[in-house]
Formats: C-alpha cells, sequence, structure tokens
C-alpha cells in the first residue's frame, strides 16, 4: 500500500524524466545501432535496431582507416601531455602556494587567468611560435600546446587543494630536515591526489578529443589521432555511414567507459572548473 | 590562502649551517618549481596573446609578413563597415539567446528533478552528464546523420510517422541551419548547466523545504518561494556561464557547416577563424580577437562576483 502510494506519487517525476532521457540518449543510440549496421542496411533501416548486427564495420574501419597507429598516436599524446603537465603544474602550484606574499599569488593569477581564455584566438600566433621553433609537423609541438593550455586548470585545481594541507605537516617535516622539494614529492604532491585525478578527468578528456591543434599542426598522415584520423577518414568514405559510426564509436568508448567510472570526478572537476 | 606556509622555518635551520646562501637557495627553489609552468605557459600561450593584441592595431596580412601601424581602423571597421561581422554577431546573439534562455530553463527543471535520491536517479544522471565527454567530431558526425534530408534519422523517422511534410534540410535550409546548430549544441552541454543547479541544490538544507512542506506549501509553492529565490546565485552563474559558452561557441559550425549556408551559421568565432586562417587577414581578425577577450574578461569578472554570492549562500 505505501510503496505503492509512493511509487504513484513519484509516477510524474519519472515519466518527464524518461522522456528527456529518451531524447537524449538517441543521439548516442543511433552512433552505436548505426555502427553495427552494414553501409547497405544504414540506408534501407536508418532508424530501426540492426536487422542483421554485424562487427563488420569495426573490422574494415579499424584496417582501412588504419586506426591501431591512430589509436596508439592518441594514447601517446594524451597520456605524455597528461604526465608532464601533470608534474609542471602541481610544481608551479607548490611554488606559489608556499610563497607568502605578493609574488606567490600575483604568479598564481597569471597562470589561473589562461582558463578563461579561448585558444581558437591565438591559434595563428601559437602556430607561428610552434613554426619559428621546427616544431610544425612535430608531436613535441603538439604537446607543449596541450601543456600550456593545460597548466593553467592544472595550477588553480592543485594550488586549492595544497592550500588546505594542514601548517603542522610542513613544520614537522622541516624539523626532520625535509628541503623544498623532497617536501614537494613526499607531501604535496601525494596529498594533492584527489585534485590530480579530477585534472587528468577533465583535461585528459579534452585532449584526447581535440581536433584542431592536430589538424593544424600535424601535417604527417602517419601523425594523425583518432580525431583527425575520423575527420578524413569522413572525407574519403562520404556517406558510409556504417563505417563513419563505427569510427566515431572507437574514438568514444574510451571516454565515455571512464566516464561511468569516473563520473563524479567528472562532476567535481567541472564544478570546480565553473566556479573558479 | 587560507594555509600560507611560508618557507621560513626551512631558512632559519639551514641559515644555521651558512646563513645567506641557503637564504638564496630558498628563493631559487621558487623559481626552479616555477621556471617549467612559466617557460611553456609564457612561450605558447601568454606570447600568442601578446601578438594578438599587438597585431590589433597592425594590418598584418599573413603569418611572417610585414605590417604597419594603422591605429584603431580595424576596430573602426569592425563597428561600422563589415557585413559579414554584423551577421555573424546577430547569428551569435540568435544563438546565446537560446543557449541562456532555452538551456538554462530546461536544465533548472531537469536539475529540480533529478534532485532526489530515488531509483534509477544515476542512470538519468549518466545520461544527461554523458555527452560532455564526447569529442565534438563524434557529436557533429552523429548529428550530420540524423540531419541528413534524404537519409537521416530524423526524417526518415517523420516520413515514417506520416508526417512527411514536416521533414526538412536541416543543415541546408537558410532560416533553420543556426536552430539545427543550437540544437546540437544545447544537446552537448545542457549537461555541464545541470551539474552546477544540482551542485546550487544540493546546498539548500533539506530542512528548509521539509519546513515548508509541513507548514502546507505544496511542490509548486515551494519551488516557487523557497527554491527558486535561493538558486538565485546559481542561477547567475549558469547565466553567466551560458554567456561565456556562447561566445566561445565554435566547433559544431567548424567541423558540420562551415558557416553556411550563405553565412547562416557564421558565429562570431568561426569568423575570426575564418579572416585570420583561411583570408589570411591577421591583423584584422587580431582586432575581433581583442573584443571578444575584452568581452571574456568582462563576463570573468561578473562570474567571480556571483561566485562570491554563491559561496556566501553556503
Amino acid at each position: 500500500m505505501n510503496t505503492a502510494r509512493k511509487l504513484a506519487r513519484s509516477a510524474p517525476r519519472h515519466l518527464v524524466l524518461i522522456v528527456l532521457c529518451a531524447a537524449m540518449v538517441y543521439p548516442l543510440l543511433i552512433m552505436l545501432l548505426t555502427s553495427l549496421k552494414s553501409n547497405t542496411e544504414v540506408l534501407q533501416n536508418p532508424t530501426g535496431l540492426p536487422l542483421s548486427p554485424t562487427l563488420g564495420n569495426f573490422l574494415t574501419t579499424w584496417v582501412q582507416g588504419d586506426f591501431g597507429p591512430l589509436f596508439v598516436n592518441s594514447l601517446a599524446l594524451t597520456l605524455i601531455s597528461m604526465v608532464v603537465s601533470t608534474l609542471v603544474a602541481a610544481l608551479a602550484a607548490y611554488a606559489v602556494v608556499r610563497k607568502a606574499g605578493r609574488l606567490g599569488s600575483a604568479f598564481y593569477m597569471l597562470l589561473a587567468a589562461g582558463i578563461f581564455l579561448p585558444m581558437q584566438l591565438a591559434i595563428i600566433p601559437q602556430f607561428r611560435v610552434v613554426r619559428s621553433l621546427g616544431l610544425i609537423d612535430s608531436y613535441a609541438g603538439v604537446v607543449a600546446v596541450y601543456i600550456s593550455g593545460a597548466i593553467p586548470f592544472g595550477v588553480f585545481l592543485m594550488a586549492a587543494f595544497m592550500r588546505q594541507i594542514p601548517r603542522e605537516i610542513v613544520e614537522a617535516a622541516t624539523i626532520d630536515g625535509a628541503g623544498y622539494f623532497h617536501m614537494f614529492f613526499r607531501i604535496f604532491f601525494p596529498l594533492s591526489r584527489p585534485a590530480i585525478v579530477t585534472y587528468w578527468v577533465i583535461m585528459g578528456v579534452s585532449i584526447w578529443n581535440d581536433y584542431l591543434v592536430p589538424y593544424l599542426f600535424l601535417t604527417d598522415p602517419t601523425k594523425r589521432t583518432l580525431t583527425t584520423g575520423v575527420l578524413y577518414f569522413k572525407q574519403q568514405y562520404l556517406a558510409d555511414w556504417g563505417n563513419i559510426m563505427a569510427g566515431v564509436v572507437i574514438m568514444s568508448l574510451p571516454v565515455l567507459l571512464l566516464f561511468v567510472f569516473a563520473q563524479r570526478y567528472f562532476v567535481s572537476g567541472l564544478y570546480a572548473g565553473a566556479v573558479k | 590562502m587560507a594555509v600560507q606556509t611560508p618557507s621560513r622555518p626551512s631558512v632559519s635551520i639551514r641559515a644555521g649551517a651558512g646563513g645567506r646562501p641557503a637564504r638564496r637557495g630558498a628563493r631559487s627553489q621558487f623559481w626552479i618549481a616555477l621556471a617549467p609552468a612559466l617557460l611553456l605557459y609564457g612561450v605558447f600561450t601568454l606570447w600568442p596573446i601578446i601578438e594578438v593584441v599587438l597585431a590589433s592595431v597592425t594590418d598584418a596580412r599573413d603569418l611572417t609578413g610585414e605590417s604597419s601601424f594603422v591605429g584603431v581602423d580595424n576596430f573602426m571597421r569592425m563597428f561600422t563597415d563589415d557585413p559579414d561581422l554584423l551577421n555573424a554577431t546577430v547569428n551569435t546573439g540568435i544563438y546565446a539567446f537560446f543557449r541562456i534562455v532555452v538551456q538554462t530553463v530546461l536544465a533548472f527543471g531537469i536539475a529540480v528533478l533529478l534532485n532526489k535520491k530515488m531509483a534509477l536517479g544515476n542512470v538519468y544522471r549518466a545520461i544527461f552528464f554523458a555527452p560532455i565527454v564526447i569529442s565534438p567530431v563524434a557529436i557533429v558526425f552523429t548529428w550530420s546523420f540524423m540531419f541528413d534530408p534524404t537519409s537521416g534519422t530524423i526524417n526518415t523517422t517523420l516520413r515514417d510517422l506520416g508526417l512527411g511534410s514536416l521533414a526538412q534540410d536541416w543543415l541546408g535550409d537558410f532560416d533553420l541551419a543556426l536552430y539545427s546548430v543550437i540544437l546540437v549544441d544545447i544537446w552537448s552541454s545542457i549537461g555541464f548547466s545541470i551539474v552546477i543547479f544540482m551542485a546550487g541544490l544540493s546546498t539548500i538544507p533539506a530542512e528548509v523545504t521539509e519546513a515548508a512542506r509541513v507548514d502546507g506549501a505544496n511542490a509548486w509553492h515551494t519551488l516557487r518561494h523557497i527554491t527558486i529565490p535561493l538558486m538565485r546565485p546559481t542561477t547567475a552563474l549558469v547565466l553567466v556561464l551560458a554567456v561565456n559558452g556562447a561566445l566561445r561557441a565554435f566547433d559544431t559550425v567548424y567541423l558540420m557547416t562551415k558557416g553556411g549556408p550563405g553565412g547562416a551559421t557564421e558565429l562570431y568565432m568561426t569568423r575570426v577563424f575564418d579572416e585570420g586562417f583561411a583570408y589570411n587577414h591577421f591583423g584584422y581578425a587580431s582586432s575581433m580577437a581583442v573584443v571578444v577577450i575584452v568581452a571574456l574578461v568582462g563576463v570573468a569578472y561578473l562570474q567571480n562576483r556571483f561566485d562570491s554570492q554563491v559561496g556566501k549562500g553556503r
């Protein structure tokens, strides 16, 4: 009786949410279902469930689009950028947090200010800088651009965390004779782990998803990433939607899986970025 | 700024061993820790931005060539004599209106519905948030397929339902294309607004709404007289973020419509990009960029003011 009444009362809420969720999930379903249809079936049956589901698209896309190397390239670029930028941003956050007075907060402001700058605006002079350093068509240039773009958010997240580290810990470590960098590696860096996880989840996904930097800064086809690879693949296989969607699924699956397992870090990271 | 941990103690302890050199050591350690970030950020972010500002008062034509000082000519032209930019700005205004009004109202409603412990709550949340993590490339290709006028899922579904007369050329129709772009971007970013609203809602103590209910207020009254007023700072923040998102909007247009048909979906940011990259008018593109940077600084200032209010609310 009681549960029935509860159910009846929450039914309208669920009904509205289910309708809205159906609209939200529809494009994702289309993405997945289309990838399981042969190119001919897509044309005959674009909306329904696949009548003869096939993984053939994944095979042909993977082979013809050379997705193995693309996948490795995306992974390598993302990992290298994240590892280096985590260390660089954490060190900078440590420096500004431990520096008392104006100098520390001035540098903090300077570094964190980058969060709200959309880099498309500066991509032409950025291109010029990368080219004058001889780094066009090299991963070093792309990684450098990614790191510099990721530093502001990293410094912001990690500095916020490091400021919470109790003074007593620092004083105790000082008495034990811990030096400046020793204290960073032994205390500040490990204690910032939640901030670092949030940073990895948010920045890692945004680097994995980025297409503009590799699109403009890399010309060698063997250096393409998943995003630019799929862009070129689409130009080649114009209306082979089954194959194109297979590529889209291959590119999206890792981030969607990460999202499922790390949802709360996404949520806290998005919120932190919004209320900077 | 709460916990300032001065490096003094370490200095004083080492100072016993050697006085001034240790102090200098502590200072250089600060710079050593900061140097990699400053170097990378300085070369690849700050310097390009400075170059944009410097170029905004020149007639720089391409990536390397000569340029001469033209004062505020670029800005004068932007505001008085650039129909393409005017078109892009008007489109950005329409785009912003929908992102601000429709997305905010929808997101608020969804956040209120989700703000309750219930069966499937996690599933609903995951579905609303999931599009945030998907690459613009994936989003655009999926929607391009859905919008396809002949074999796309939207038109096919309409025809199957006997509503074939409603089938449209979603991206090719001059009057419709901008709204199709807006739909895609609301779909992909509404989860972000919901996240912010839900964080705001979680700060409203359950006792407050409970007390209202005890006093006989129905759900609508509670929402109208308690939740909405208490959510004012959060709403302001979401609105500011929507303005920010509208000023930055770029990917969907760049990848899906290229500003077409006939400039119908050209936005401010894609205009800046084309002016610089496609037409090589670096000086003029820089002036446009400077204007939007100023606008973004203004938005960031507002955002900070609302943040402190949200903070006080907690």
